[in-house]
C-alpha cells in the first residue's frame, strides 16, 4: 500500500524525468501504481485509495485540468471492468491489463493526431500558436520532416514564458519561427493563415480549457475569419460544462498555493474557449467538430 | 423644299442632305418611317394589357399628361440649324437619317402626331369609357392632318400621309376591340398597384398572388413593376422617332444611350455636356424672348427626350442642376454671344474641375495606398479606376490586378484590354469565382455610379456582391468617387430605384457552341428574365470612400453634401 | 491476370464519367452500385477480407484518376461498411465503431480487426443488402421531393442556383399544391440555370432568371434558398458549383435560411485542408470565361474558371436527405453511420 508521500513523489518523478509525458498520462500511471500495490482486498477500499491519490496529485503545482480529466476517464474505465469479474485478485489483474492497454493506446494517440494535423499544414502556411503544447510541437515536427515550408508565430505567454521554450524547441527543429508578445495577437492575426493550439481539457460543450490567452486568440481568429484548430488527445475529454469564465472551477484556474488566499486579485492560469470559436478538433478519435465531442462523452458515460 | 412654317436655311438643308452617307429618297425614307410607326403601334397595342396604368409616373418624374403638355408647348417654331455634324465620334447611321428627314419638317410633324393619338387612346382607356375617346382622338388626328394639308406638299407626300392615316385608323379599330375586353384587368391591376405600394412601404416579402392566378401580367417581375417603361422592342424603335424640337445632338445622344454604346456615368455626363455645348452654340433666341429662359425650356425638352431613352444618371442630373443655376445667375446685360461664350467656358471649367482634376486628385490619394506586391481586385469598367491603375503603373509600382467581370454587360473585358495595353499584369475571371481568388487579394477598388446620402453606394449590379465577399475575407474595400456624383437621395435596397435593361441580353449567350434554352422565353408566360443595371452596396461593406476632397469613411457622405455649394 | 481483372470495370466507369456519358450524380451512383454488385456475385473472393481489399483497390484506382468525383468512392465506402456489419452480425461480435471513447475504454484485448474468417452466408446476405441499398438509392430523389411541402409555404420566393435534378423535382412536387415563385441564378459560364428555368416554367412555376451579379440585389426579398450540392464535407461544409458561396454569404447577411438537398452518397469524409483549395478544386477551360476570339490578349492574362466552391458549415441552415432534415453540426454522426472509421482515410 502506497502512502501519500510515495504517491506524490512517484507522480512528480514521472513529470520531472520524462519531458514528453503529459500530466494526464502521468496521473493515470500513478493510479495504476496505486492499484498494483493495493492490499485492502475490497473494491470499495481501492476506489477510496484512488480518490485519495487524485486529491494528492491535484494538490501539486501541475495543471489540474489534465489530471482531473485523465483520472476521471480512468475511473470510468475501472468501474466498467468491475462488472465482469468475481474475485478481487481477478479484478485487480483485469484492471492492470486494461490499464496497460489504455496507456498503450494513449501513447499511440499522439502519432495519430500528428498525421491528421499534418494534412492541414501545406506549403506556405503561416501558423500562430499559443504557449507550449507538446502535441502541437509533434505535429509541427512531423510537417518539417516532410519538408514542408511553413512559418510559425509563438506567443511568449506570460507569466511562465512557456512560449519561449516552444520557440527554442522550434528553433532546434530548424523551423522558421517568431516570438511575439501576447498583446500582439490582434496585430498579427491578419497575416497568418490559421491558429493551432493544444488543450488542457476539452469540456462537454465542445469548448476547451487552455493556457490563459487562448480565448483572446480565438476571438481574434473569429473576427478575422481564420480557422482555429485544437490538437488534443482524447484522454483530456472531461464532463465539465462551464457556462462562462467565472463558471470554471477554481482548482483549474489557480494553483493550490494561491487557492487559500484572496482569489479576486489572483491571475488565472487558464481560460475557457466556447465551441463557437473552434473550427476543428484533431484527436486520436479523428477530426471532430465541436458538436461531436459531446456525442463521444455521452456515449461514454451512459 | 423650304417650308414657310419653319425657318430652316435652305443652304443648310442642302448641306445636311449631302452630309448624309446613305442618301435615301424622301419617299422611301417616309415609307420606312411610316412602317416603323405602324409596327410600333402594333407592339404598343399588344402590350396595353400588361401596362400598369393609374398613377404611372415615368422616370423623368412626369405623368403622361404632363409630358404631352410639354410636347404640345414645345411645338413652337424654333430655329434649328442642322448643318453642324456632331463632334462625338459614334458610328450610328440612324441619327444621320434623322437629320436628313428632320429637315423636311412637315413629315416630322406627321410622325409626331401619329404617335400622340395612339398614346392618348391607350391612356384614356383606363380612365374613361374607351369608345368615346377613340372618336375624340380620331378627331384630333383628323384636325392635325388638315393642318398639315395646309402646307404645300407634293402628290407623293400626300399619298404617303393618307396611307399613314389609314394605318392609324385601322389600328384604332383594332384597339377598340381590344379595349373592351380587359376591363376586369383594370381592377386587378389597381389592386396590384395598391398591394405593391403597401408591400414596398411595409417591406413585406409577399408577392401579389392575385395577378398570378387571374391574369399573369406578361414577362414582368412584380417587384419591379414600378420600373418597367414598356416593352424593349418598342423602346428600340424609339430610336427612329424624331422630334423636330430637339437638337440633333441630343437625338443622337439619346440613341446612343438607348443602344448602350455609351456606358458609365462619367462618359455619359461628358457626352451630355458636350451636346449641351453644341446646343448653346447653335441656339438662336426666338424673337421677343430672353436667351437664358428660352434656352432653359428647350433644354427641358431635350432632357425629357434623353430621359425617355434612358433614365438620367446622377452625374448628369447634378451637372444639369449646376448649368441651370448658372443660367439663372448669368448677367442679363451681356449680349447673346457673350452669354454663349461664358456658358461654354463654364461648362469647360466644370468638366475640368469636377471630372479631370478630381480624377487626378483621387488618383494621387489612392496611389499612396498602393504598395509593391499588392494584388488589387476590381470589378467591371470604371474610367476612374483605370486612370488610378495606369498612374500607379507609371509611377513604377509593382502590382497585379484581378479583374472580375459579369454578364450580361461584360464591361470587364474592355477594362482588361486597356490595362494590358498599359502593361499591367492582369488576371480575369467571372463573378462566380470571386470567393476562389479573394483569399489572395490584398485590396479591392470599386467605382461608383453615385453615393447616396446615407452612405450607401449605388453602382453596377454585382458591386455589392464583390464588396460582400471582400468583407467576409476581411479585405479592405475602397470606393473611388468624385464629389459631383454625390446625391441627396437615400436608398436601402436595390428595388425602389433601379433601371431595368433589355431582358434579351440575359438570355443570349455569347459562347459559340452553346445557345440558351431560353431563346423563346416570350412564348412562356411563366418565364421572365430580369436584367438589372444597378445595385446598392451597404455602407458597412466599404472601408473607405476616396474623393478629391478627402478619404472618408462611408458614413461621412452627408458632410460632403453639406460642404459643397448648396444648389 | 488479377491485375487486369481489377481495373476493367473501374476503368469503364472512369471513362464514362470523363466522357460525360454519365451526367448527374444519380446515374453515377447507380452504375457504381451495379459495379460492386457484379463484383460480389461474379468476382473471385473467399473471405470478407478479400472482398474488402478488392474494393479498396478499386477505390484507390478511382481516386487516382478522378480525385474530385466523390460519389462512387462514397458508395464503395458504404458498401465496405455493409460488408463489415454483415461480417460482425454473422459472427455476433461487438461491432461498435471502434474509435469512440467508449470503445477505447471498454476494449477487449482479444478484439480482432481481422475479417478473414470465412462466412458462408456472406455472399447471399450481402447481395440482399445491396438490393435494398439499390432501392434506397433509386427512391432517394422521390423521398426528398416528398418532403417539399414541409419546407415551402404559399407565396414564397425561392432562390436556386444553376441546375440540380433533385431541386427541380423538389420544387415541382411542391408546385402541385402550392403557389410560389422561383428565382433562378443563371450560373455562368456553364449556364445550367437556363435549362433549370425553362424546365420550371414548363411546369407552370413562375420563374425569373437573373444573372449572377444580381444575387445580392434580389436577396432581400427572397424567403428561402434551396440548392443542391456536389459533395458534403465532413465538417458540414459543402463543395458546390462555383458561385454558391457568394449566394450563401448574401443569404447570411439577410438571415435567409439555406436548405441543401443532399443524397446520402454525397456525404464524404474529407475536409478542406487549406484555403488555397489545392486538392479541393479543379479549374475548367478558361475559354468559357474569355473566349479565344479575344486574340493576343490571351497571352498576357491569367484566366481562372474554377469548377467548385467551398461553403463553410456556418452558412448552411439545413441538410435535407431522404431520411429527413439535419443540422450541419450533425453531419459527423451521419458520416459515422455511413462509413467505418478505418475506411475514412482512403
Amino acid at each position: 500500500m502506497l502512502n501519500e508521500t510515495d504517491i506524490k513523489s512517484y507522480f512528480l518523478n514521472i513529470l520531472n524525468e520524462e519531458n514528453d509525458v503529459s500530466a494526464g498520462v502521468a496521473a493515470i500511471r500513478t493510479l495504476m501504481k496505486i492499484i498494483k500495490y493495493h492490499d485492502s482486498g475490497t473494491i470499495q477500499g481501492l476506489l477510496e485509495d484512488l480518490k485519495l491519490g487524485m486529491e494528492i496529485m491535484k494538490n501539486t503545482n501541475y495543471p489540474s485540468a489534465a489530471i482531473t480529466s485523465g483520472c476521471g476517464l480512468f475511473r470510468r474505465f475501472i468501474t466498467l471492468a468491475i462488472k465482469d469479474t468475481y474475485t478481487f485478485a481477478e479484478c485487480q489483474n483485469v484492471m492492470l491489463d486494461r490499464g496497460n492497454l489504455f496507456l498503450n493506446k494513449l501513447n499511440a494517440s499522439r502519432n495519430k493526431i500528428k498525421k491528421l494535423a499534418c494534412q492541414f499544414i501545406v506549403d506556405g502556411s503561416r501558423i500562430l500558436t499559443h504557449s507550449r503544447s507538446r502535441v502541437v510541437l509533434h505535429a509541427l515536427k512531423e510537417a518539417a520532416e516532410q519538408n514542408r515550408y511553413f512559418e510559425v508565430f509563438v506567443t511568449k505567454s506570460a507569466p511562465d514564458d512557456s512560449g519561449e521554450r516552444m520557440y527554442n524547441d522550434l528553433r532546434e527543429l530548424k523551423i522558421p519561427c517568431t516570438l511575439i508578445m501576447d498583446a500582439a495577437i490582434g496585430y498579427i492575426m491578419e497575416s497568418v493563415d490559421f491558429v493551432m493550439v493544444g488543450a488542457e481539457a476539452v469540456v462537454e460543450s465542445g469548448g476547451i480549457v487552455n493556457k490563459i490567452g487562448s480565448y483572446t486568440m480565438a476571438l481574434s481568429a473569429k473576427a478575422m475569419n481564420k480557422p482555429f484548430y485544437v490538437l488534443t488527445e482524447s484522454v483530456k475529454f472531461s464532463r465539465l460544462f462551464p457556462l462562462n469564465q467565472s463558471d470554471l472551477p477554481d482548482e483549474y484556474k489557480y494553483l493550490p498555493t494561491a487557492r487559500s488566499g484572496d482569489l479576486s486579485k489572483e491571475d488565472p492560469l487558464v481560460d475557457y474557449t466556447p465551441p463557437s470559436y473552434i473550427t476543428l478538433l484533431f484527436t486520436d478519435l479523428g477530426i471532430l467538430t465541436p458538436s461531436a465531442v459531446s456525442d463521444e462523452l455521452i456515449k461514454l458515460y451512459l | 423644299m423650304a417650308d414657310p412654317s419653319t425657318t430652316v436655311d435652305a443652304s443648310l438643308v442642302e448641306d445636311a442632305a449631302t452630309a448624309v452617307p446613305q442618301p435615301i429618297s424622301e419617299l422611301e425614307s417616309l415609307r420606312l418611317l411610316v412602317q416603323q410607326q405602324a409596327a410600333a403601334l402594333d407592339t404598343f397595342v399588344k402590350n396595353q394589357q400588361s401596362v400598369n396604368r393609374g398613377k404611372k409616373v415615368g422616370a423623368d418624374g412626369l405623368t403622361k399628361k404632363e409630358r404631352r403638355a410639354l410636347k404640345a408647348g414645345a411645338e413652337k417654331n424654333v430655329e434649328i440649324s442642322n448643318a453642324k455634324t456632331n463632334t462625338i465620334d459614334e458610328s450610328l447611321n440612324q441619327p444621320k437619317n434623322n437629320v436628313a428627314v428632320n429637315s423636311k419638317s412637315s413629315k416630322g410633324k406627321l410622325q409626331n402626331d401619329s404617335s400622340t393619338p395612339i398614346k392618348s387612346q391607350v391612356k384614356n382607356h383606363t380612365e374613361s369609357p374607351p369608345k368615346a375617346d377613340t372618336q375624340k382622338s380620331q378627331k384630333t388626328l383628323d384636325a392635325k392632318i388638315k393642318e398639315n394639308e395646309k402646307e404645300t406638299l407634293s402628290k407623293a407626300e400626300i399619298k404617303a400621309q393618307r396611307r399613314a392615316v389609314q394605318e392609324a385608323q385601322r389600328q384604332a379599330k383594332a384597339n377598340q376591340k381590344l379595349v373592351v375586353t380587359p376591363n376586369n384587368n383594370n381592377q386587378a391591376t389597381k389592386e396590384n398597384i395598391k398591394q405593391n405600394e403597401q408591400n414596398i412601404k411595409l417591406g413585406k416579402k409577399v408577392s401579389p398572388k392575385i395577378d398570378l392566378i387571374k391574369s399573369p401580367i406578361k414577362h414582368r417581375v412584380q417587384l419591379f413593376n414600378h420600373l418597367y417603361v414598356g416593352d424593349f422592342q418598342e423602346q428600340n424603335l424609339k430610336r427612329y422617332t424624331l422630334n423636330k424640337d430637339i437638337h440633333p445632338a441630343f437625338l443622337q445622344l439619346g440613341a446612343q444611350y438607348l443602344s448602350r454604346s455609351i456606358l458609365g456615368s462619367n462618359a455619359r455626363c461628358l457626352a451630355m455636356l458636350s451636346a449641351l455645348k453644341t446646343l448653346t452654340n447653335d441656339f438662336r433666341t426666338p424673337p421677343k424672348q430672353e436667351f437664358c429662359r428660352s434656352l432653359e425650356s428647350t433644354l427641358k425638352a431635350s432632357i425629357t427626350h434623353l430621359n425617355t431613352c434612358r433614365p438620367l444618371a446622377v452625374s448628369m442630373t447634378n451637372a444639369l442642376r449646376q448649368f441651370k443655376l448658372l443660367l439663372t445667375q448669368i448677367d442679363t446685360n451681356l449680349s447673346d454671344n457673350e452669354k454663349r461664350s461664358l456658358l461654354q467656358e463654364r461648362i469647360d471649367k466644370y468638366i475640368q474641375e469636377e471630372i479631370e482634376k478630381a480624377g487626378e486628385a483621387i488618383s494621387n490619394e489612392v496611389n499612396k495606398k498602393i504598395s509593391d506586391n499588392d494584388i488589387i481586385l476590381i470589378y467591371g469598367y470604371s474610367s476612374l479606376i483605370l486612370r488610378i491603375l495606369v498612374d500607379a503603373q507609371k509611377a513604377g509600382k509593382k502590382f497585379r490586378v484581378v479583374i472580375v467581370d459579369a454578364r450580361p454587360l461584360l464591361e470587364g473585358r474592355e477594362m482588361l484590354r486597356r490595362l494590358v495595353c498599359a502593361n499591367i499584369e492582369c488576371s480575369y475571371l467571372l463573378i462566380n469565382a470571386v470567393s476562389f481568388v479573394m483569399s489572395r487579394v490584398t485590396k479591392v477598388l470599386l467605382g461608383a455610379h453615385a453615393l447616396l446620402a446615407n452612405g450607401y453606394v449605388m453602382s453596377r449590379t454585382g458591386t455589392a456582391q464583390v464588396a460582400l465577399v471582400a468583407n467576409s475575407f476581411k479585405k479592405p474595400v475602397l470606393v473611388c468617387c468624385e464629389t459631383y456624383k454625390f446625391c441627396e437621395r437615400v436608398q436601402t435596397d436595390s428595388f425602389v430605384y433601379n433601371e431595368i435593361a433589355d431582358p434579351d441580353k440575359v438570355v443570349t449567350v455569347d459562347a459559340s457552341e452553346k445557345s440558351s434554352y431560353l431563346l423563346n422565353w416570350r412564348d412562356n408566360n411563366y418565364l421572365t428574365p430580369l436584367n438589372l443595371m444597378y445595385d446598392v452596396t451597404p455602407s458597412d461593406f466599404v472601408t473607405a470612400v476616396v474623393t478629391e476632397i478627402a478619404v472618408l469613411p462611408c458614413t461621412s457622405v452627408p458632410v460632403i453634401l453639406r460642404i459643397r455649394p448648396v444648389e | 491476370m488479377l491485375e487486369m481483372e481489377l481495373f476493367s470495370d473501374v476503368i469503364k466507369l472512369i471513362s464514362d464519367i470523363r466522357h460525360s456519358k454519365l451526367h448527374n450524380s444519380y446515374d453515377i451512383a447507380i452504375h457504381t452500385e451495379e459495379l460492386v454488385e457484379r463484383l460480389i456475385s461474379e468476382g473471385k473472393w473467399k473471405s470478407a477480407q478479400d472482398l474488402m481489399s478488392l474494393i479498396k483497390l478499386r477505390i484507390a484506382r478511382f481516386i487516382s484518376a478522378l480525385p474530385q468525383e466523390a460519389t462512387p468512392v462514397n458508395i464503395m465506402r458504404h458498401i465496405l461498411k455493409i460488408i463489415r456489419d454483415e461480417y460482425d452480425t454473422g459472427f455476433k461480435s461487438k461491432g461498435e465503431g471502434h474509435q469512440s471513447l467508449h470503445h477505447l475504454v471498454t476494449a477487449n484485448i482479444n478484439d480482432s480487426e481481422d475479417y478473414s474468417k470465412l462466412l458462408p452466408t456472406l455472399k447471399s446476405s450481402l447481395l440482399n443488402n445491396l438490393a435494398e441499398y439499390k432501392v434506397e438509392l433509386e427512391s432517394s430523389m422521390d423521398n426528398i421531393a416528398t418532403q417539399a411541402l414541409e419546407h415551402i409555404h404559399a407565396n414564397e420566393i425561392i432562390l436556386t442556383v444553376g441546375k440540380s435534378n433533385t431541386v427541380e423535382k423538389f420544387l415541382k412536387y411542391a408546385a402541385k399544391s402550392r403557389k410560389f415563385q422561383v428565382i433562378v441564378v443563371e450560373a455562368a459560364p456553364r449556364f445550367h440555370g437556363h435549362l433549370m428555368a425553362s424546365n420550371l416554367a414548363k411546369s407552370n412555376i413562375q420563374t425569373t432568371i437573373i444573372p449572377d451579379s444580381a444575387v445580392f440585389a434580389m436577396m432581400s426579398r427572397v424567403n428561402k434558398v434551396i440548392i443542391g450540392t456536389h459533395t458534403v464535407l465532413a465538417n458540414g461544409g459543402l463543395r458546390t458549383e462555383c458561385g454558391v458561396h457568394m449566394v450563401a454569404l448574401a443569404a447570411k447577411r439577410y438571415s435567409i435560411p439555406i436548405m441543401v438537398l443532399a443524397h446520402m452518397y454525397k456525404l464524404s469524409p474529407m475536409h478542406l485542408c487549406s484555403s488555397e483549395q489545392d486538392a479541393f478544386n479543379i479549374c475548367a477551360s478558361p475559354a468559357d470565361v474569355l473566349p479565344y476570339s479575344s486574340g493576343p490578349l490571351l497571352n498576357k492574362v491569367h484566366v481562372y474558371n474554377p469548377a467548385f466552391d467551398y461553403v463553410p458549415p456556418e452558412l448552411v441552415t439545413l441538410f435535407i436527405s431522404h431520411q429527413g432534415g439535419n443540422a450541419p453540426s450533425y453531419v459527423y454522426r451521419l458520416l459515422s453511420e455511413l462509413y467505418h472509421p478505418d475506411d475514412q482515410e482512403l
